[in-house]
Formats: structure tokens, C-alpha cells, sequence
């Protein structure tokens, strides 16, 4: 029975019950298919972060880098004082990673490979010997005691030099050998140089006459004791060496964290392994093909650690390895042209590392993917000189960014659907149960008993719940694939970044499709759980029917002192002025609300503005420079960049201030004329005839180069360089590298050369390039000479004694520069205004390339239209090929850490504030509605004496109007007081607040003034 | 001629689940210098029948003529504001307002404001026996009989002959019940207002001029 009243009851208010239903179905929906996208993309996340690593590089950006075989003393000398507890203190930093090599070896394993030390190294015993028309010697390989070049019975053109060399003798010679163009074998004495042995006091010669003059034994025999043997074993393990790199974490060393390595066979390292000082060992695939070993075979390897530094001087055959063990191969790599003679070890193995930093890495810190900007940022300051810091997130940050901000969002969404489903549910139990409590007055007086009633209202209510509780879960679960979807894409298509072309995405990015699968217990718990608490709170209703209200002191409503007849004349303003002025707390609660409203517009108004104005000032503050590298983003300099796509990148518009730079090699002839004005006779470098010629143009390009460029910054020697030591001749300074030359050709010299071959400021020195030109005043071929005066010298950073002169020498500046006063600075004219490529323009710029080249943008604002243009022009990215095989980068990672910070903030404002003043305004017309049918009774008694509808309204309208608008005055001021502006939005908002009060008083006023007065007389609140 | 005049006059409540006619083609007069009493059991429609002269509704069918006018051709605020004063059980007075104020309020509806308005509130009040020091309270301030005769002043200051008191005593006690039907009967035979009773108290009867009872929607002279 009481089961069936309950069920009738829900019929015969249809209405109500159906509206329940569906709120509460729809409530469970949104709140179902919010915990599921939370769920989801918070996995998503942590999938994300188990699966991506991050890594800060650091590294030494010296004159050789990317060179990973050199020793550099001048990083050294860099690192003596850097603080790498500053790198292991960042709170997000897992671990660090120092660089630590050795030089290492494994019987057996030989390399083929361009980066061997010295591959040129020769250790032979020639005979036959002939003399050339062109001054060398021609003779025969007779005995290798090490060489990757020569075989026995080769022919060699050796040159000697001033060494005299005879036909029938043998000779044991130690010094360079190479292949030429025209595929003679060319070789060159050398001097063998070893600290290791010549601390011992060994020398070496590198010419010995080993002839026996014997007829019928052996003609030449080479000396036991000759150090030279000693040597040509040294070569051998040297140029067979391979570099062991020990580490805690093989994933995050660089050339794994961006996948140019990766496991072929076998496995990484364990954690045991890192831990357990075990002799396990991962190498190259070439390397096990050459040993004929897989995963699980050993290796003998050796480690060479010696107090020299340098790879050629880790190791003297006499005094052997330092390190000897026998490893296990748990690992195999692809094969990579530059690190197949890599053997990666767990740090733990105990194999000795050299003291001397071997490459240019100084370690890797692995940071939480979360923190990579941070630890940037926090990094920034450290990084000096030439020092550097690239951050390799695998493309987390552009992955997990959306998500994440999506994820802020789906959050605050789910917790208001929450907060919205109890109240919900508390209005459900409040208007289900507690406004049927005269039914549970009745059923009780009728002797029905506590439990029945709490039967009879837990039925009806529990099953409104149930049904809608699981219709909400189950739609959630039927479409929550979709809404995971969807969400996956927006994530993919949203972006505050733009971090194309950026120095902060040289990273390779994986990808990662989020999981659509959920555990439909999710859906179950929250539909559980929903319908419990709408029981519940039924419950706690019908108890509350139980409680009697005890009848108490007749509560006094309205004014407590006696006040004074008010004189004004009437009307409607007069009744709502006295209501103002007498309606108590209710008076104040309007203007209290509104003032408080004010203040909360005008905090979201002017965090909105503050970030708008921050980022507006970060774009005009910030200059963006850009520059052209390498694919793996590494190399600055000794690029192939048409002169073409320059010209047309500098007169796109989007950029100013563009620096190049190009070279040729250049022979040092001499001083041509001194400061003084003496006139020194130098003879030029003639082309010698055959093989000579091309032996000579090899030396040429294999020595120093002249550097053509309008900014010496900007050159690939200094770069990377927070200062340069200059000194000029008085009245120059380095703008001179801009300026076309006309009458004579400036340059600036390193000081090195100045001593080397006795030049000072003033001098005018001529130098031969490799390019041959016929001279009449000779009658020859002779290699081009050009006198340049020396204005300017520096200290070099580099090895080898650059010469920098004006680009205008070597490239005709007015092609791309076009009339402009100097080379700096914006174009005078872009495409957008008229200009365009000339015909002579068309045949000139196609034969020029630039070694370097380097921009600025011209405004910041237009970053990422600019990243358009590079990409609409094909350019291509870091790791990202495009149509045009030159690389750019957008120093732009700091600038886009911030403004993404700020983006992100502003997105959060974007979305989450509309829906705030949308609540806003909906509070508004609420509370102007309760605040008009709170007071029923007075509308009531108005009419009821015969008070028109147009006198009616306005006498409660104008209240409304009056203490709104005061409080929004009110707050207004204030806010102007302490804060001091005002800004136009802000004052929109109030505006709108305002409009949205008044409607809701206005449609709440007119909907009461239309009913019927003795229905309003005989209503019930 | 008589002041208010009900001829044919039915009134239903349509509800979702049902249609209750409450009055039933009701016929009769009332007129000036007479007290009438409408009597009848909790829900007979007394009320209802009070809210249609009074200008407060419009009955279903059938007409309600104030001095031979049907009041459905009136404007009803006027007539509400002119014609028919009404006092209600809960007295329903501005709670922020003066007695004064209160008093006035119908006034200056119609008009009449300041001291005027004022000087014949201060009359109405010593007309229903309250002293002047009520003029500056408010209505809390007051027990309920004083309310009520502050009610009965405020239909006084609309110049109607006409009042319609709808169970004026229901709130009082006896001897403030026995007062304010005093002031009313008074005020009809007296100054010839029109004066129309809604009660379910069975001890005035004795003392009205004429006795309707309702019963099942219909009206009967007792």
C-alpha cells in the first residue's frame, strides 16, 4: 500500500517528476562524462610522462662543436667554475647525467669510420725512390707498419720538403698520407708526437735510412729498438679505439632521448645493473658485425686513461690499458655514421674515466617533463660564455600542454556539475520530501509509523534517482569514446605556443594517441553513488518532517523604534524611499552585493587587461633573433645557404639587421707594404704543373680561411661568444665589416697571426686564394692575390687564423642590400612595397652561397606570421625537412615560455570568465527576483487599495534601481579610490550587471503585477 | 438604490485534476446605512465572494454592479482605490510604513497628499479610538486590534461608502472581536456606510441588519 501511494504520488505530479528525472539524468551525464575525460586525460598524462623524457643538454659550444672527439681546453678552463650543485639542486631535476668518456678498445673491433683519429697516419718503409719533375719523390711501399691508406706495393709521391731522398735506398718514414683528386697517394713527413712516450724521453724520427746495402739479404732492415714500431702499435690501437661512454641513464643521453639511436637487439640497461656495478655493455651494430658477436656474447674491453688530454694521447702501447675486463653485451644499436665505435657501460662498471672532457657534452640533466621551462629558466643564468643549455622534451610540452589546460578546465567543470548535482539533490529532497511533510503529519497522526513514511517517501524519490542515475551513467559510458574524442581533438588543433622554427622545439617529437577504453566501474561508482545520496538526502528530509516545530514567540518583523511621518508628497518614489531607508538589513544586502560584484568585475576586468598589457609589453620589448643551422640544429657555420632565399627571406619584410657571412681559403704570401709606407717585393704563388697543383690546393684547403661578413658577432667563430677582444687603428672600429670598400680592402686579423708572422696595425698584407688566374705581368697561372690592410686584430676563439674582411669584398653587397647606407637595419624596400628581383639580381644571386646567416625580426608581434612565411616558403625545421633544405631556428623559447604562461592564463580568462559574468548576471536577475517575490504581501495590499500596476512597479522598481545602482556606485568609487583607474571594461561589466538587475526586477515586478490579487492575497511563500 | 448588487454571479476554481464551483448563480443587494453579515462554513466561499465585490477577481459569470455599474466595465483599480474599501483578517498593513502612512497611502493614490492627507489621518485615527502617539509607529508596534482599527481607518480615508471587512475579529481576541464590529456597526447605522461582514462567528449575528448564509455556493437569506 504505502508502495503504492508512493508510485501514485510520482503519477499525479508528472510534472515535477519527469523534471527531476531529467535534470538529475542530465546532471549524472555531464558529471559521468567529466570524471571520464578527468580520468582519462590524467592517464593520458602520467602515460605521457612515463613514456616521454626530458632532457637539458649542456654543452660547450666551442670553435670545433659538434665535434664529439676533440678536446677543447678552453671548455675546461669554462667549467673550472661552474656549479653543477646549482643542476642537481632544481627541484625537478630526476638526475644528472655528467659527460663521462674514455678512450677504450676491444680486441678484434676495427673502425672504417670518418671520425677515426688520424686516419692519415703512415708508418712505412719506402724504397724505389725517384725523384719528380715537381720536386717530390716518387717511390714504393715496400713495408706498412701502419697505415689505413697504403698497401704494399703502392706508389707514393712523397714530399720531402728540403730533405734530399736517394734512388736505392730505403727509408722508414712516419708522417701523413693521403688519397688526392686524382687518386695519387700523396705523403708527408710528420713529426710523431706522444707526450706519454716523450715524457720518457722517446723520440721519434720520422725519416730513417734503413738501407743494408746487402746484395743478398735483406735490403733494409729496420732497427729493433726503433720507436717507431712502438708507434705504429699505438696507431693501431688508437685509430681502432672506441669511445666508452658511461652513464646512469642510456635513454636520456641525447642521441637515444631523440632516437637516432635505439635498440636493434637486446635490451637497455636495468636498474640493477646501473646499481650493481655490473660489466655489461651495449654497442653498435657495425661494431658486432665486425666482432661476429649478438647479445649475450663477451667483449675484452679496455680502457686507455692517461694525464694527457686528447684521444691521440690517452694511450702509449709500452705502458698499456688502465682498465681491462671482460664484458657482456647486453645491447645492440643501429649503426650511425658518427657512433658506431660508441660502447655505452653503467657508470657503475667502474670503468676509469678520462680527466679531460672528451666532445663537447657536459652532461644532461633529466627533468620532469612538467618542469622544463622552469629549469630553463632557472639554467638561464649559468649558461655563460659559451656555454648552452637546449632542453629535449621529445615534443612532451606541445603533447601535454592542451591536455593539461584542457584537464584545468574539465576539472573546475566536474567539481561545479558536482557541487551542482548535491544541490540538486538537496533540492529534490527538500521539494519531494520536506514540502510533503503535512502528508507525513497526516500518515503519522493516522498511526502509520516512522518506517512507513520513510518507505513511502524513499520509494517515490529513490526511484526518480535510480532511473535517472542510471540513464546518466549509462549514456556516459555509451558516449564517453566520443567526448574523449573530441576533446583529443581540440587538444591537437589548440595551441598557446607556437613552436615552429623555436630553439625550444629542436627536439624529435613522439606521438601518443590517448587511450579511449575506460572501466565502465567509473560509471557504475558515479551512478552509485549519485542515487545513494539522492536517498540519502530524502532521508534527511524525511527526518526532518519528524521534528516538530515548536511554536515560539510570534517573530517581530519590521522596524523597532518609532520613526518619523515621512513629508514627501507620495507616489511611488516616496514608497520606495521609505523602504530604502526603512527596510533594515534588507536595504543593505542589494548595495553590499552589488559593491562586492563591482569589486569582483573589476579584479577579473583588470586581471584580464594586466595580462593583455603584460603580453603587449613582452612583444614590444623583446627582439627575436633568428639564425640558419644544421638538421640536427648543432652547426652555425660551414653551411650551404643560396644567396637566393636570402634575399627573399630579407625582403619578405619580417626581418632586419640580416648578417652572412662566406669564406675562401687563403695562403699567407706576406707583408706587402708597412705602416710606415715600405714597400716589400713578394712573389706571387704560382700554380704549379700535374699533381703539384693539386697537392698545393689541397694544403690551401686544408689551412685558414678569409671570412667575408658584415658582422663579426654574427660569424660561426664567435657566435656562440659573450665577448671579443678588438683593437683597431684609430678611426675604425668593426662597422668597417659593412661598409663597401672602394679604394683599398680592410680586414682585421687574429692576434696570433700578428705574431706569427710579424704583423702590426697598419700593415698591409697580401694573401693567395685558390682560385688560379692567368698573369700577364708573369706569363703564368698564378693563385689570386689581394693586398688587404690590416685596421683591426682580435683573439681568436677558433683554431685556426680566420681573416675577417667586408662581405662587400667578397659578394656584391648591392644585390640583396641593394643602395642602403650600410648593412644593417630593415631593407628599404620589401615585396609588399614594390620590390622585386632584377634581372641581373636572377643571374647573380644563384651563383653565391653563405657559409652563416643570421636575423633579426623586425616586429615581434609578427613572430608567428613570420613562422607562416618560413613554412609557406618551404624552410625547414630542426629534425624536420622541408622544401628547402636550410634549417632555421627562432631563438624564441624564453620569449614563448613567458608568453605561453601568460597565454595560458588568458585562455583560462577567456573561458572560464564569459561563464562568470554569464553566472553574474543570472544571480542577478535570481536575486532581483527573490527580492521582489519576497514581498508579495506589500504588492498585494498595493493593489488591493487600488494601486495601478504602473504605480505598483515603480514603486518597487525604483527601490531595486536606487540600491542597485548605489552599490554599484558605490563600489565603483572605492575600486576607483584604491585602485585608481577605471578601466572601460570593467565599467562594461558593471553596465552589464546593472541592465541584467534591473531586467530581472523589471520581468519579476510585471510578472507579479499580472496575476490576479486575490491569488497573490492567498498565495503561500 | 442599492449600493452593490450581485445578480447571477458564479465563480469557479479550475484546478489540474479538477473544476469546483464554489459559487452558484448568487443573487442579492446590500444596501447604504445597513449591516450585512455573510456566514458559513470554512470553505463555503465566503472569502471568494468577498474577493469578487471587493474588486479583487471577476466572477466566471453572472456581473457585480456598484451603483448599477457591472464593476467588469470598471477599471478595478479605480474601484478598488474608490469605491470599496476592504479590511482583511491579517489586517495587511505596510509593515514599513507609519500608522500615518498607512493611513494616507489610499489618499494619496487618489491624490490627495501633505498635510491634508495627513490632518485627515489624524482624524480617522481618533475616529477609531486610537490615540495620535499611533500615527509615528509602525504596525508591529501595535497589538492586534489596534492594527485592525488602523485597517478600518485606512478604508475609512477612500471616502467609499462601501466596506468590505472579510472576518475582521478572526485574529482578535472577544472583547477586541467585540470593538471593532462595534466601529463597524457604528459606521453603517451612523454615517450610512455600507458594510458587508464575511465571518464564521456565529456571535455577531444577533447584531447585523441583514444575515446571508452560504451553503453549497448558493446564497441564502437567514
Amino acid at each position: 500500500m504505502v508502495f503504492r501511494n508512493s508510485m501514485l504520488g510520482l503519477l499525479r505530479t508528472k510534472g515535477k517528476t519527469v523534471l527531476f528525472t531529467l535534470l538529475i539524468f542530465a546532471l549524472t551525464l555531464s558529471l559521468c562524462l567529466g570524471i571520464n575525460a578527468w580520468v582519462s586525460i590524467e592517464g593520458f598524462l602520467e602515460n605521457l610522462d612515463e613514456n616521454y623524457t626530458t632532457i637539458g643538454l649542456i654543452e660547450y659550444i666551442g670553435a670545433d662543436y659538434p665535434d664529439d672527439t676533440v678536446y677543447d681546453l678552453s671548455m675546461t678552463d669554462a667549467l673550472k667554475d661552474f656549479d653543477f650543485s646549482a643542476v642537481t639542486g632544481f627541484e625537478g631535476n630526476v638526475l644528472w647525467d655528467g659527460s663521462s668518456r674514455t678512450v677504450g678498445y676491444i680486441d678484434g673491433f676495427t673502425r672504417t669510420d670518418s671520425y677515426v683519429p688520424n686516419n692519415g697516419a703512415s708508418i712505412l718503409v719506402v724504397g724505389s725512390v725517384t725523384p719528380t719533375d715537381e720536386g717530390y719523390y716518387s717511390a714504393i711501399v715496400h713495408e706498412v707498419l701502419y697505415s689505413n691508406v697504403a698497401r704494399e706495393n703502392t706508389r707514393i709521391i712523397i714530399n720531402a720538403g728540403d730533405t734530399e731522398l736517394q734512388y736505392g735506398r730505403y727509408y722508414l718514414v712516419y708522417g701523413s698520407l693521403y688519397r688526392t683528386r686524382s687518386n695519387f697517394l700523396h705523403f708527408s713527413f710528420d713529426e710523431y708526437s706522444n707526450p706519454i712516450a716523450e715524457e720518457k724521453g722517446i723520440e721519434f724520427p720520422f725519416l730513417l735510412d734503413i738501407t743494408t746495402g746487402s746484395e743478398s739479404g735483406p735490403r733494409y732492415k729496420i732497427p729493433e729498438d726503433c720507436p717507431l714500431y712502438e708507434a705504429a702499435d699505438t696507431w693501431k690501437v688508437i685509430n681502432n679505439s672506441v669511445l666508452i661512454c658511461a652513464t646512469v641513464n642510456i635513454m636520456a643521453l641525447f642521441p637515444f632521448q631523440q632516437q637516432e639511436m635505439y635498440i636493434v637487439e637486446g635490451r637497455v640497461f636495468s636498474e640493477d645493473e646501473y646499481r650493481n656495478r655490473s660489466k655489461v655493455c651495449i654497442i653498435s651494430e657495425t661494431a658486432a658485425k665486425r666482432l661476429g658477436i649478438g647479445t649475450g656474447d663477451s667483449i675484452q674491453l679496455s680502457a686507455a686513461v692517461s694525464d694527457y688530454p686528447g684521444i691521440e694521447n690517452s694511450f702509449w702501447v709500452e705502458d698499456g690499458f688502465q682498465y681491462s675486463d671482460t664484458f657482456t653485451v647486453v645491447g645492440i644499436t643501429n649503426s650511425t655514421p658518427d657512433k658506431d665505435y660508441y660502447v655505452f657501460v653503467p657508470k657503475s662498471a667502474g670503468i676509469p674515466v678520462s680527466p679531460y672532457y672528451i666532445g663537447y657534452t657536459v652532461g644532461q640533466a633529466v627533468v620532469k617533463n612538467s618542469e622544463a621551462a622552469a629549469f630553463y629558466e632557472y639554467m638561464a643564468p649559468l649558461m655563460t660564455g659559451r656555454l648552452n643549455l637546449t632542453m629535449y622534451d621529445q615534443g612532451y610540452s606541445s603533447v601535454a600542454e592542451p591536455f593539461g589546460i584542457i584537464l584545468r578546465v574539465i576539472k573546475i567543470v566536474t567539481v561545479v556539475c558536482g557541487v551542482m548535482e548535491t544541490a540538486m539533490l538537496v533540492l529534490f529532497g527538500f521539494l519531494f520530501v520536506y514540502r510533503q511533510r503535512e502528508t507525513s503529519e497526516i500518515m503519522l497522526l493516522l498511526g502509520s509509523g516512522r518506517r512507513r513514511v520513510c518507505a513511502y517517501f524513499l520509494y517515490g524519490s529513490g526511484l526518480i534517482s535510480l532511473i535517472a542515475s542510471a540513464l546518466g551513467a549509462a549514456s556516459g559510458y555509451y558516449f564517453h569514446g566520443r567526448v574523449v574524442r573530441f576533446i583529443s581533438d581540440i587538444a591537437k588543433g589548440y595551441t598557446t605556443v607556437d613552436r615552429r622554427f623555436s630553439d625550444g622545439n629542436l627536439s624529435v617529437v613522439k606521438s601518443m594517441e590517448i587511450n579511449l577504453s575506460v572501466d565502465p566501474k567509473l560509471f557504475i561508482y558515479a551512478g552509485t553513488v549519485i542515487c545513494l545520496l539522492a536517498i540519502l538526502f530524502c532521508l534527511i528530509f524525511t527526518v526532518m518532517t519528524f521534528i516538530r516545530n515548536k511554536s515560539g514567540m510570534r517573530k517581530i518583523s519590521g522596524p523597532r523604534k518609532a520613526g518619523r511621518t515621512s513629508r514627501l508628497s507620495g507616489g511611488s518614489v516616496k514608497y520606495a524611499m521609505l523602504s530604502i531607508l526603512r527596510g533594515g538589513t534588507r536595504s543593505t544586502v542589494i548595495p553590499v552585493v552589488a559593491a562586492a560584484v563591482v569589486f569582483f568585475l573589476g579584479q577579473m576586468a583588470n586581471t584580464s587587461e594586466n595580462y593583455r598589457k603584460q603580453l603587449s609589453d613582452i612583444y614590444e620589448n623583446t627582439k627575436i633573433s633568428g639564425y640558419f643551422t644544421d638538421i640536427n640544429g648543432k652547426k652555425v657555420g660551414n653551411l650551404l645557404i643560396e644567396a637566393v632565399n636570402i634575399n627573399n627571406l630579407y625582403h619578405s619584410g619580417y626581418i632586419t639587421d640580416l648578417t652572412v657571412s662566406l669564406d675562401i681559403k687563403y695562403y699567407y704570401l706576406g707583408i706587402s707594404e708597412y705602416a710606415d709606407g715600405t714597400v716589400q717585393e713578394l712573389a706571387p704563388l704560382f700554380v704549379p704543373e700535374g699533381f703539384a697543383a693539386e697537392t698545393l690546393k689541397n694544403y690551401i684547403q686544408r689551412g685558414p680561411s678569409l671570412v667575408g661578413t658584415n658582422d663579426i658577432r654574427s660569424a660561426p667563430e664567435f657566435f656562440y661568444a659573450e665577448n671579443i677582444i678588438m683593437e683597431f687603428v684609430e678611426g675604425f672600429d668593426e662597422s668597417f665589416l659593412e661598409t663597401a670598400q672602394e679604394d683599398a680592402y680592410y680586414c682585421m686579423v687574429p692576434v696570433s697571426l700578428m705574431k706569427e708572422k710579424g704583423i702590426a696595425l697598419g700593415d698591409t698584407i697580401r694573401i693567395a686564394t685558390d682560385r688560379e688566374v692567368y698573369s700577364e705581368e708573369y706569363d703564368a697561372r698564378i693563385f689570386y692575390e689581394v693586398d688587404l690592410k690590416v685596421i683591426g686584430c682580435f683573439e681568436k676563439q677558433g683554431t685556426q687564423d680566420l681573416i675577417y674582411v667586408p662581405l662587400s669584398i667578397m659578394f656584391p653587397t648591392e644585390h640583396i642590400w641593394g643602395n642602403k647606407d650600410g648593412l644593417k637595419g630593415p631593407p628599404s624596400e620589401t615585396f609588399d612595397t614594390g620590390y622585386t628581383v632584377t634581372e641581373e639580381q636572377k643571374r647573380y644571386l644563384p651563383r653565391f652561397t653563405f657559409k652563416s646567416a643570421g636575423f633579426k625580426l623586425v616586429d615581434t608581434t609578427k613572430l608567428n606570421e613570420f613562422k607562416d612565411y618560413l613554412e609557406e616558403m618551404g624552410y625547414s625545421q630542426v629534425n624536420r625537412i622541408g622544401k628547402i633544405r636550410e634549417f632555421v631556428v627562432l631563438r624564441d623559447q624564453r620569449f614563448n615560455n613567458i608568453v605561453n604562461n601568460i597565454n595560458q592564463q588568458m585562455r583560462y580568462i577567456d573561458v572560464l570568465y564569459p561563464c562568470l559574468y554569464a553566472l553574474i548576471g543570472i544571480i542577478a536577475v535570481i536575486i532581483s527576483y527573490l527580492m521582489t517575490v519576497s514581498r508579495k504581501m506589500e504588492f498585494a495590499i498595493m493593489r488591493g487599495l487600488g494601486g495601478t500596476k504602473i504605480h505598483t512597479f515603480f514603486s518597487f522598481f525604483t527601490e531595486q534601481v536606487i540600491l542597485c545602482t548605489a552599490g554599484c556606485a558605490f563600489g565603483l568609487a572605492i575600486w576607483r579610490l584604491l585602485i585608481g583607474t577605471l578601466i572601460p571594461m570593467h565599467q562594461l561589466l558593471v553596465l552589464g550587471f546593472l541592465i541584467c538587475y534591473y531586467t530581472g526586477s523589471a520581468i519579476s515586478i510585471t510578472v507579479m503585477n499580472g496575476r490576479v490579487v486575490s491569488e497573490i492575497l492567498s498565495d503561500k511563500d | 438604490m442599492s449600493i452593490l448588487e450581485l445578480k447571477n454571479v458564479c465563480y469557479s476554481y479550475s484546478g489540474k485534476h479538477q473544476n469546483v464551483q464554489v459559487l452558484k448563480n448568487i443573487s442579492c443587494c446590500f444596501e447604504k446605512g445597513k449591516v450585512y453579515a455573510i456566514v458559513g462554513k470554512s470553505g463555503s466561499g465566503k472569502s471568494t465572494m468577498l474577493s469578487l465585490m471587493a474588486g479583487l477577481d471577476i466572477p466566471t459569470s453572472g456581473q457585480v454592479l456598484y451603483e448599477g455599474t457591472p464593476t467588469s466595465k470598471m477599471d478595478l483599480d479605480r474601484y478598488r482605490r474608490e469605491c470599496a474599501a476592504v479590511i482583511y483578517q491579517s489586517f495587511r498593513l505596510f509593515p514599513l510604513l507609519t500608522i500615518s502612512e498607512n493611513i494616507t497611502y489610499p489618499m494619496e493614490l487618489r491624490g490627495f497628499r501633505g498635510e491634508q492627507a495627513r490632518e485627515k489621518a489624524r482624524e480617522l485615527v481618533r475616529k477609531v479610538a486610537l490615540p495620535e502617539s499611533v500615527l509615528d509607529r509602525f504596525p508591529n508596534m501595535l497589538s492586534g486590534g489596534e492594527q485592525q482599527r488602523v485597517a478600518i481607518a485606512r478604508a475609512l480615508s477612500m471616502d467609499s461608502k462601501l466596506i468590505l471587512a472579510d472576518e475582521p475579529t478572526g485574529n482578535l481576541d472577544e472583547e477586541n472581536s467585540k470593538n471593532i464590529i462595534d466601529i463597524l456597526i457604528n459606521l453603517a447605522r451612523q454615517d450610512n456606510y455600507c458594510v458587508i461582514i464575511v465571518t464564521h462567528d456565529l456571535s455577531v449575528i444577533p447584531r447585523m441588519d441583514v444575515v446571508f448564509r452560504l451553503s453549497g455556493g448558493e446564497l441564502k437569506p437567514v
